[in-house]
């Protein structure tokens, strides 16, 4: 048999890093050979597994650790929960829909920083309840809708303005020239980036990155707007 | 009928306490976004909902367990035991009608004080759930003490009397205690009431010692006992009670 021993990562200077394969986790095995790096990982026997059989005939397998030993129990929760459902408009391709799933009723505002045009922002205010079947949609913002509007250009201009000063104070008080950081990546800057997020008070919905970037696109402009 | 009291004790965890606003997404994903970790959300998540499957309900884990919440759930981190607790009193909510109860018990001139269960040594003022509550949501002033197994804090100079350590409300031995409290300001257990959701904790033992018990079922509701009165709103309390002269 032969298994994979090591991942190797080549950089652009042509340095290498490497780590053993074993310490990849199941689903970075599976994203590997979905990329042809080696096979998919083999059927583990060493788990419990339990099967799940629906009154209508489904039935799903689901594994367990090797430990268990039996059912601790099984219940349903019921409960109304509220989620919301950001789509975003991408010209020719398929929308990009993000799921809000903090407190999604108490979302006060969007403001959308593009790479094509001005920033824009749009303030939500429940204007449609729609009701189907058991599900009730309220509509805080709809774009094909004719009572829903984005804030004017120069408004959204002034919410993006307010972020960038702060960002501008923030740099200042750490006598960082926004120069210095034109060019780089978020990457090379990450702990100072982490400094100016908490300072900000930003967070990231799913990822960490996500907000390094919308830093670094800050950075950016204050660069380009002190050119 | 009114009652006529000197004194109304009050239970913290699902009863003043209203935790319905402690979802753990707004919890447990709030602490791991304000750690720089969103990523990490899902996975921890599951791992606190793995820590109510062992001990059976999320009040259990978090008295009993909180060091296995930063182990387990939180790898450890020492940033997220501080963080963990201020987001949790944050989404913290009061029982219905509480605040305003307490303003016209307090106005009545009835002495106030919490019977909680809490299990964690006490501390300074604040760094325990029920005293951070009070502080948090500015209820510290309607009451006089705070009585717990791990002893009973005043609240006006925030001293600690051990006497309580170690009595119980399920055993009754807190209630021993709160009476021998009582009879030295002249305040009988008819004179008092216990107010509270759990019936083996708050409202047997009281009812036994010869305090009214008041059952609060604004927030969970564990069926008809031996509670002179159910209440599912502490506005309730003004229909029931009034100060005793």
């Amino acid at each position: 048999m032969n298994g994979p021993k090591r991942i190797v990562v080549e950089y652009e200077d042509g340095t290498r890093r490497e780590a053993p394969f074993d310490g990849l986790s199941g689903q970075g095995a599976v994203e590997l050979s979905a990329l042809g790096l080696c096979d998919a990982p083999p059927p583990d026997a060493s788990k419990g597994y339990l099967l799940l059989q629906w009154k209508d005939g489904w039935k799903e397998v689901t594994a367990v650790d090797n430990r268990a030993v039996e059912v601790l129990r099984y219940y349903t929760i019921e409960r109304t929960e509220e989620v919301g459902r950001l789509s975003v408009e991408m010209g020719d391709a398929y929308s990009e829909l993000k799921l809000i799933k903090r407190l999604p009723g108490r979302v006060e505002s969007i403001l959308f920083v593009g790479r094509h045009g001005p920033p824009q922002a749009y303030v939500l205010e429940e204007k449609t309840t729609v009701r189907e079947g058991g599900k009730t949609e309220h509509i805080f913002y709809d774009k094909k809708r004719p009572n829903f509007a984005m804030e004017n250009g120069s408004a959204a201009s002034a919410r993006y303005s307010m972020i960038l000063d702060a960002l501008r104070k923030e740099l200042e008080k750490r006598a960082v020239p926004v120069r210095s950081l034109l060019g780089a990546g978020a990457g090379e800057h990450r702990a100072l980036y982490g400094e100016l997020a908490r300072a900000l008070g930003l967070r990231g919905t799913e990822r960490q990155q996500d907000v390094y970037g919308f830093l670094h696109t800050a950075i950016e402009k204050l660069g380009a707007d002190s050119d | 009928m009114v009652r006529e009291l000197k004194w109304v004790g009050f239970d913290f965890g699902q009863c003043m306490m209203d935790p319905t606003g402690l979802r753990n997404y707004l919890v447990v994903g709030d602490v791991s976004k304000e750690m720089g970790e969103p990523e990490l959300v899902d996975e921890r998540i599951r791992r606190y909902r793995t820590l109510k499957e062992k001990y059976g309900s999320y009040s259990a884990v978090k008295e009993g367990h909180r060091d296995e919440i930063m182990s387990y759930v939180f790898d450890g981190k020492e940033d997220a035991k501080e963080l963990f607790s201020a987001k949790e009193q944050e989404h913290l909510l009061m029982g219905t009608g509480l605040e305003e109860a307490l303003r016209y018990l307090k106005d009545e001139g009835i002495h106030l004080a919490v019977v909680a269960e809490l299990k964690k040594t006490l501390g300074a003022m604040g760094t325990d759930i029920v005293t951070r509550f009070l502080q948090t949501k500015g209820l510290t002033h309607y009451f006089e003490e705070v009585i717990t197994p791990q002893g009973k804090i005043d609240l006006g100079d925030g001293s600690i009397d051990l006497t309580y350590k170690g009595k119980t409300k399920e055993a009754g031995t807190l209630y021993d205690e709160l009476m021998k409290t009582l009879e030295k300001r002249g305040i009988s257990p008819s004179e008092g009431a216990m107010v509270g959701d759990k019936i083996a904790t708050d409202i047997i033992p009281a009812k036994q010692r010869g305090f009214m018990t008041i059952q609060y079922t604004g927030y969970v509701d564990m069926g008809t006992g031996e509670a002179d009165y159910r209440i599912d709103n502490f506005l309730k309390l003004k229909e029931i009670i009034r100060k005793k002269v």
